[in-house]
């Protein structure tokens, strides 16, 4: 029964305010009120393929665009984010990501576990790795962190072999003009046999890189590959 | 552990409760499961092990306080000498008050009948803490008579009360005198003076209202005013509630700051005047409650710790059930520290809301959804009006009617003529809202009956309102289901009469008279034979007390409305005698009746031609029936064989109306108060009457149930309904004799109190409340 601290504001968590979920109910809170009502949780309506947020459910003008093209259409069926990105959210997953602090992943746990038992069930995690130096100089892969809290154990199938420079300080024509192949998939056990593989990843910007781990997959006999990401922005 | 100390209050609830209540084992499984369910939450085998520890502590030290509470007197004494430890309750020509015996650490209860008017005034002035010796005689109190009933001698039993000692004046020898007590003796003496002003100085129909308000003394209230307020769902706001206390710190506080006295004194101060406050204010559990909660809060507020909300009112539950673990069966109790924790944990969803409008009203809501299970469960009722009325009067009331009271009775202290000006105002407004009152109160009030409830139905009802609580809480739209469980919850409670496939028939003690229900299964139909009534010597005015000894009201009703019973299909008044009808006006106001059916005789006397008259008027029906005429539902039958078709003019009694009724293969005859020319009269028209069960004429007395009779009808079994040592000497030894030796098994009121009489799956059963 020790104290609980907000891990985004260190506010004590059994503050001033009491509520009927802290009295009665088994949930672990890890966040205050006020930081929690800072994320924008998506729900439908929104986009069938990004989960974009829509006045109704249907596909979004970016995902018409990406069926057309010839090179990457049918290579994700789905993506699912937690949340809108936005400066709060920005702000969190930095601290996480590049700041090293790992504990805050906790916070994306419930609503994880959630989305992956409402909408991927049966489907087999496969977190988007890292490149080596990119690995050795953060200490540790954020998406694989993230694919530990899902109620089945994921899958390492593909290895980064380019070290590309930082995504998120490239623009989205420099990210949709690069056509390398950055993941190579890796199994042990052969080829897959038509499992429905879920990406995790920390951010859907335009969806490139999880189309490009999606490539390798669906290559080597994977079924379908859809994603489940924290942030969509 | 910050917001985790309601784990100490949960633990020394069941602790009280296994050790206290009746339902031990339930009790104990429920405790268990609770505890796995807070190790769970707290993922700790460490915390399952303290609650099982504190529990078992507090479970000892409520049997060793229960233990302790036992008296040192016999029924053998006539003299008792000790001090007044309360305010005396004058209500006509009865005094009565609480005595603290010397030597001995026990208290009675002192009922005290004045019979001369001029001494009144020195009972007035009787203070508390006064030593008095007192002669008169000493009873053990009544035990309840009725099932479902009130037990009175339990609520002594709970303030360590085991006898009631009777004086009359004049005819005992009684001395009183002053003497200077200690601090608490002290502030009873102000609150006593305090009461006797606003006696003195307050115009009649705002004295007990400002009593209420000022002192938490309810005696004084108007019984038609209190039972509007009762029933109607707004008593609360004459008990000093934490509102009360809340408006009381609040000005004071803001008085000290304004005098320049800086926040920590002024906390200082208000820490120390609060409990004084208690005491002047009667104490109750409400009363202590707030300001407990309110001392640790200004005590932390003093000494910079953060107090969680939920801990401080754990706390204040936790000291006072260690002080007196009796409260935890405290309706008072149990309503303040329940809707006190609603409110508390709702904080977050009153946050939601925008405006103060909408925040104060689903304060309200909150309130009366969380109310509701223990409302129904002691009280049976539930007014449907009690929302909108709390919503309109509890500002009026904190607002208004509160701070006026309070300035109105320090202004009279200085300048009675001006406030005197003020009171006649106040007392004019008063007045308006009582009658509007008073005027729902009697046209319905939208006051549903729900009779009895379970603990088990009471634990679920809780356990969905906490759960739609929380949800609602989530935003989650699961809520609404968890609403929709409770609702039906209700609707089950109120169908539950309906659902009872039991055949009752229940004589109701109610003192000297008759009173008999009939429920058919299902209640496809329900009778009332007779409703009581006691007859009153005539009083002078000053004797009279504010409530007459009334059965309808004090018994029939009430037992009408614990069995959730909202309907009743016929009213027999078997004969125009008091005892019989007297209790039924109330019955007819209260309740919903069909049909009044009255002997076909002559009306002769001014009370029952008054009585008929306001049948009348309520709308109800009324059938004049005499012999012949006959009813059945599904395969039971009913048929009259009193008064004759063409009265003889006989008495009253034999008039009677007389129903032999066939259920379930078992006849009864219910007599009223027929007598022996009556009882010949049937043997003779009747050759092949038989019944099974005889309820026995006229109370038993020796002008009824004759041998011939009783030989003729061969009864198994006889009903005597009759008062604990009434007047009339009634049942007469003649009749015991007479049935003893035809073998009919006797069962008495006076003895047995009231007698229950149920079929279930094919099988007769009998349960009398006293087991002789």
């Amino acid at each position: 029964m020790k104290q609980n601290y907000c891990l985004r504001c260190l506010e004590p968590l059994e503050g001033a305010q009491a509520s009927w979920t802290a009295l009665l109910s088994c949930e672990k809170k890890n966040l205050c009120e006020s930081c929690s009502d800072k994320f924008h949780r998506l729900a439908p309506p929104w986009c069938l393929h990004c989960a974009r947020p829509l006045s109704c459910t249907e596909s979004c003008g970016d995902c018409e665009r990406w069926a057309k093209t010839r090179h990457w259409s049918g290579l994700l069926t789905r993506n699912i984010s937690l949340f809108s990105y936005n400066d709060f959210l920005q702000e969190l997953i930095s601290t996480y990501k590049y700041r090293g602090d790992i504990a805050l992943a906790e916070v994306f746990k419930e609503p994880l576990r959630n989305f992956y038992q409402q909408y991927f069930t049966g489907t087999t995690p496969v977190p988007v790795p890292l490149s080596k130096e990119r690995l050795q100089e953060r200490g540790f892969n954020q998406a694989e962190v993230i694919a530990e809290f899902l109620p089945v154990s994921y899958k390492p199938l593909l290895v980064r072999d380019i070290h590309e420079k930082k995504q998120s300080k490239g623009s989205r024509q420099d990210r949709l003009r690069g056509h390398v192949r950055p993941f190579v998939f890796n199994n042990h056990t052969g080829p897959l046999t038509g499992q429905h593989i879920l990406l995790i990843d920390d951010i859907y910007t335009t969806g490139t890189t999880l189309r490009k781990a999606a490539l390798p997959l669906l290559e080597n006999g994977a079924g379908r590959v859809s994603s489940l990401t924290i942030a969509r922005s | 552990m910050r917001g985790h100390y309601y784990l100490l209050a949960v633990a020394a609830g069941f602790g009280v409760a296994i050790a206290l209540s009746s339902h031990e084992l339930c009790l104990t499984v429920l405790a268990v499961s609770v505890f796995v369910y807070l190790s769970y939450k707290y993922r700790s085998k460490l915390t399952f092990g303290l609650l099982i520890l504190v529990t078992f502590g507090v479970f000892l030290w409520a049997l060793f306080y229960d233990g302790r509470n036992e008296t040192v007197l016999s029924d053998e004494i006539d003299i008792v000498q000790g001090n007044v430890t309360d305010v005396p309750v004058l209500d006509g020509d009865r005094v009565s008050f609480l005595l603290q015996l010397q030597e001995r650490k026990e208290r009675i209860r002192v009922s005290v009948r004045v019979t001369e008017e001029e001494a009144l005034s020195s009972f007035r002035n009787l203070k508390p803490g006064s030593e008095c010796i007192i002669e008169g005689e000493i009873q053990p109190p009544l035990d309840a008579r009725n099932f479902n009933a009130f037990n009175y001698r339990e609520y002594l039993y709970e303030q360590h009360v085991h006898w009631t000692f009777h004086h009359v004046q004049g005819e005992n020898d009684m001395s009183c005198h002053a003497v200077s007590g200690t601090v608490s003796s002290f502030l009873k003496q102000w609150r006593h003076s305090g009461i006797r002003m606003i006696e003195e100085v307050f115009p009649q129909e705002l004295q007990g209202l400002a009593q209420a308000m000022l002192f938490g003394e309810r005696s004084n209230i108007e019984s038609d005013t209190l039972d509007a307020y009762q029933d109607l769902g707004i008593i609360h706001l004459l008990a000093i509630s934490g509102l009360h206390v809340g408006i009381v710190s609040g000005v004071f506080f803001f008085l000290l700051i304004r005098m320049g006295i800086s926040r920590e004194r002024a906390s200082e101060i208000l820490m120390f005047v609060l409990p004084v406050y208690a005491l002047l204010a009667g104490a109750a559990p409400s009363v202590l409650r707030a300001v407990l909660m309110s001392c640790f809060v200004l005590f932390c507020f003093r000494f910079r710790f953060r107090l969680h909300p939920v801990d401080g009112l754990s706390f204040a539950f936790f000291a006072l059930l260690m002080y007196n673990p009796y409260l935890l069966f405290h309706v008072g109790f149990q309503l303040s520290f329940t809707i006190s924790t609603a409110l508390i944990c709702s904080a977050t969803i009153f946050k939601r809301l925008k405006t103060r409008l909408r925040q104060f009203l689903m304060v309200s809501i909150l309130a009366q959804v969380i109310s509701f299970p223990l409302i129904v469960y002691h009280f049976h009722t539930y007014s449907l009006i009690s929302l909108p009325l709390n919503i309109f009067y509890v500002p009026v009331i904190s607002i208004l009617i509160l701070p006026m009271v309070w300035i109105l009775f320090f202004l009279s202290m200085l300048s009675p003529f001006i406030s005197s000006i003020w009171l006649f105002f106040l007392e004019k407004a008063i007045r308006v809202f009582h009658t509007f009152f008073t005027f729902i109160h009697q046209n319905h009030g939208g006051i549903l009956t729900f009779g009895q409830a379970s603990g088990y139905w009471v634990f679920f009802s809780f356990l969905f309102i906490l759960l739609a609580l929380m949800l609602f809480e989530k935003k989650q739209k699961t809520a609404a289901l968890a609403a929709a469980l409770v609702l039906m919850l209700a609707v089950y409670q109120y169908m539950t009469p309906y659902l009872d496939g039991r055949l009752r028939v229940t004589f109701i003690d109610v003192g000297q008279g008759d009173s008999i229900l009939i429920e058919l299964p299902y209640k496809r139909a329900v009778y009332l034979i007779d409703g009581g009534g006691t007859v009153m010597f005539p009083q002078e005015s000053w004797q009279e007390q504010r409530r007459e000894p009334d059965p309808g009201r004090q018994t029939v009703v009430p037992y009408l409305q614990s069995l959730g019973i909202k309907r009743l299909d016929k009213v027999i008044v078997t004969h125009g005698d008091y005892d019989h009808y007297g209790g039924l006006e109330v019955v007819i106001e209260k309740m919903n009746v069909d049909l009044v059916l009255y002997p076909r005789v002559p009306i002769e006397k001014p009370g029952v031609e008054t009585f008929l008259r306001n049948v009348i008027d309520q709308g109800t029906r009324i059938e004049f029936v005499h012999e012949g005429m006959q009813w059945t539902v599904d395969e039971h039958a009913f048929r009259i064989l009193n008064p004759e078709q063409e009265s003889r003019g006989l008495s009253d009694n034999e008039d009677s109306i007389v129903i032999d009724a066939n259920v379930y293969g078992k006849k009864w005859l219910f007599t009223g108060d027929l007598e022996e020319e009556g009882e010949k009269r049937l043997v003779q028209d009747y050759p092949e009457l038989r019944t099974d069960i005889l309820k026995a004429g006229h109370h038993g007395s020796q002008s009824s149930t004759t041998a011939p009779f009783v030989q003729h009808i061969q009864p198994e079994v006889s009903i005597i309904s009759a008062g604990e040592n009434n007047r009339f000497n009634h049942p007469h030894p003649d009749v015991i004799d007479t049935l003893e030796r035809e073998n009919v098994h006797i069962f008495r009121t006076d003895r047995q109190g009231a007698i229950r009489f149920y079929h279930h799956e094919q099988e007769w059963y009998v349960e009398t409340m006293i087991s002789d």
